[in-house]
């Protein structure tokens, strides 16, 4: 197989027909557990289900261990691709790269280990049959240290207050949606993690469904420093893409307001001081703190206004509504 | 075979099932009259009601309407974005989905575009609906976004409105911009407006979404039309005009404790310092200045585009 020539992909839809029911995409990296098995495993279920499949699996940049081991597959199983990142691009990028080239009607996404018995997989394909266009799986019975798990609930319900998404577990990686719902939605950069908000606030019908955890995998110890920066980014990454990205006037602006407020009273309360009480104020730190508020308040607006001029002056990118069917 | 109707009348429903068809019908018979060809655009904002299917059986019957169905409800401004992409003729025609407005009165404003307007607009001369809390801050609102636009109408909030579509297509309307379409037009590219007063019904049924609550959400929104209406064409320029009050005030400061200094170095902190902080605004608006002029020349939707769509529209006109 030729390594592939990567770029990020746009939003436009994959084009072509549906030449399997399943795309299955499994997104590979160092963590790869056993390629081979979990290949069997997925197939032998979907067989039994009576669909036709296909694999692809999307190795990131990976040693040449998970190289050969992933290769070792494609080559004695059949409709199966595997498409080489010449580096480490991250799962966002390398998943919807998987999409592009998936024919699939529907696309399952696996992540590097199998973290569900493939038996929970089958109660997703019903779910989505009743007419989802993506259901994302929930992992209960956690099998992580009582801290991870804390941690993860936590995540967790801060996604569903900030997002006002009810979802459990948006990023577990067990996913199934339809390959058509995939190219109209707004993914970049790094918020894939939140495909299930995005489809919903895009207005696609979303399910989940509760899958088992695997009891044999050892997961790692504790999760380190850096998880809990990425994940209170993630949720700034969230509150602002939903609620202020067509309008960041009126963020910077009552951010602004509230700050200019803030430096009005306090020289305001000076001013009092000054003339009613006669006392001086040239000495007092508060002054240059009442000064600051207000002069950071005015910046602050004036970024808005900036945010405000770029989004008009690009708006040709602005995904402002999703249309669902035109009927000529 | 197919022909591009002239005129497209764009309609956004949300919860209407109770008066489609009736909307339909009506605007179908005012459309007859007119003797052109036309198109009806409905716009389903992703109704939870019936009004889809609604439209579904309407459309099957007439092949004149066309509907755009939304997957959920996203506002009126991105419902008659869709709209106006969707429609193919030469004029637009808009108004609302609950029957306030009278479909009778296309023929005032087409009438009004015959005599060489680009976008006219409806005037509800007589409002119906209550006066503190709908009517009045309506006329503020109106009153503001006249005078910071510069393009003078009486009732922005009016949805009767008629548009050449040339001055539409090359924008995209995002957010809560609906009421600012007729400045937009006018200003960027260049738009003859006018008005003509229309008749108004009061709401049937349902709450209005708009009041007096919303006040801080049409400050901000004035503020970007003045961005789009006036920024927009000279950025720097606009920038510097909102920092020279800081530099007036920050060298005012500057030279005071200059002053003092000169007659005792005693104690002299404070009044420089602000000085400083107030000059470093003026120098942040220099800077955010130049930041807009790199977002504008790197942007699509610039006058620049619009521009060129009104120097094709002199060309015709000689011909």
């Amino acid at each position: 197989m030729q390594p592939q020539i990567v770029e990020v992909p746009k939003t436009e839809g994959p084009k072509g027909v549906d030449s399997f029911d399943v795309s299955v995409v499994v997104y590979v990296d160092s963590n790869l557990e056993n390629a081979a098995q979990m290949y069997a495993q997925v197939a032998e279920l979907l067989a039994k289900e009576g669909r036709t499949f296909e694999f692809l699996f999307m190795d990131d940049g990976t040693g040449p261990g998970v190289k050969f081991t992933v290769e070792a597959v494609h080559a004695v199983a059949k409709n199966v691709r595997v498409i080489r990142m010449p580096r480490f691009y991250g799962m966002s990028v390398a998943m919807m790269v998987g999409f592009t080239h998936a024919k699939g009607r529907l696309i399952l996404t696996l992540g590097s280990f199998m973290q569900v018995h493939p038996s929970e997989i089958s109660k997703m394909f019903t779910k989505i049959e009743e007419g989802f266009d993506l259901v994302n799986g929930w992992r209960v019975g956690r099998v992580d240290s009582s801290l991870n798990q804390l941690q993860t609930a936590a995540y967790n319900w801060l996604v569903r207050k900030v997002s006002q998404v009810d979802l459990h577990d948006t990023n577990c990686t067990l996913k199934l949606f339809k390959r058509s719902a995939v190219g109209e939605l707004p993914v970049y950069g790094d918020n894939y993690r939140f495909l299930p908000v995005l489809a919903v606030r895009q207005g696609f019908r979303v399910a989940e469904v509760p899958v088992r955890q695997r009891r044999e995998i050892n997961q790692h110890g504790v999760y380190g420093a850096g998880i809990y920066l990425r994940r209170m980014l993630d949720l700034v990454t969230l509150m602002f893409t939903g609620r202020f990205v067509e309008r960041p006037l009126r963020f910077f602006g009552s951010l602004g307001v509230m700050l200019l407020g803030s430096g009005f009273v306090i020289n305001f309360y000076l001013m009092y001081v000054k003339y009613m009480q006669g006392q001086p104020i040239s000495q007092r730190p508060l002054l240059i703190l009442g000064t600051l508020l207000m002069v950071v308040g005015v910046q602050s607006a004036s970024i808005g206004l900036i945010g405000e001029l770029i989004l008009f002056t690009h708006s040709k990118d602005i995904q402002s509504y999703q249309i669902e069917k035109i009927l000529e | 075979m197919f022909t591009k109707p002239s005129i497209s009348i764009v309609v956004p429903l949300f919860n209407e099932e109770e008066c489609a068809e009736q909307l339909f019908t009506t605007i179908q018979g005012e459309a007859d009259k007119l003797g052109k060809t036309y198109e009806i655009v409905f716009v389903d904002d992703g109704s939870s009601d019936k009004t889809f299917q609604i439209c579904e059986v309407i459309a099957a019957k007439n092949p004149q309407l066309r509907v755009v169905k939304f997957r959920r409800n996203f506002g009126q401004t991105p419902a008659m974005a869709a709209g106006f992409q969707a429609a193919r003729g030469e004029i637009i025609v808009t108004m609302d989905g609950d029957l306030q407005n009278n479909p009778a009165d296309m023929h005032k404003l087409l009438a009004k575009m015959d005599e060489g307007f680009d976008v006219v607009s409806g005037w509800r001369y007589e409002r119906k609906d209550d006066f503190l809390t709908r009517t009045l801050p309506s006329r503020i609102a109106n009153w503001l976004i006249s005078t910071f636009t510069g393009v003078h109408l009486h009732d922005y909030g009016c949805s009767l409105k008629a548009y050449r579509s040339r001055f539409l297509k090359p924008i995209r309307f995002y957010s809560d911009m609906h009421r600012f379409f007729p400045a937009i037009a006018s200003s960027l590219a260049g738009a003859r407006t006018a008005e003509i007063p229309v008749s108004h019904f009061p709401r049937r049924t349902g709450q209005s979404k708009y009041g007096l609550s919303r006040i801080f959400l049409v400050i901000a929104d004035l503020m970007t039309i003045l961005l789009i209406t006036r920024f927009l064409r000279k950025p720097m320029y606009w920038f510097a005009i909102l920092g020279l009050p800081f530099l007036i005030l920050g060298s005012a400061l500057l030279a005071f404790s200059v002053f003092q200094y000169s007659a005792s170095s005693e104690g002299l902190v404070i009044v420089p310092s602000i000085s400083f902080m107030v000059l470093g605004t003026a120098f942040h608006f220099i800077l955010s200045g130049i930041l807009a002029e790199y977002v504008v020349s790197t942007g699509e939707t610039d006058g620049r585009s619009i521009i060129a769509v009104k120097t094709v529209h002199m060309g015709e006109g000689r011909i």
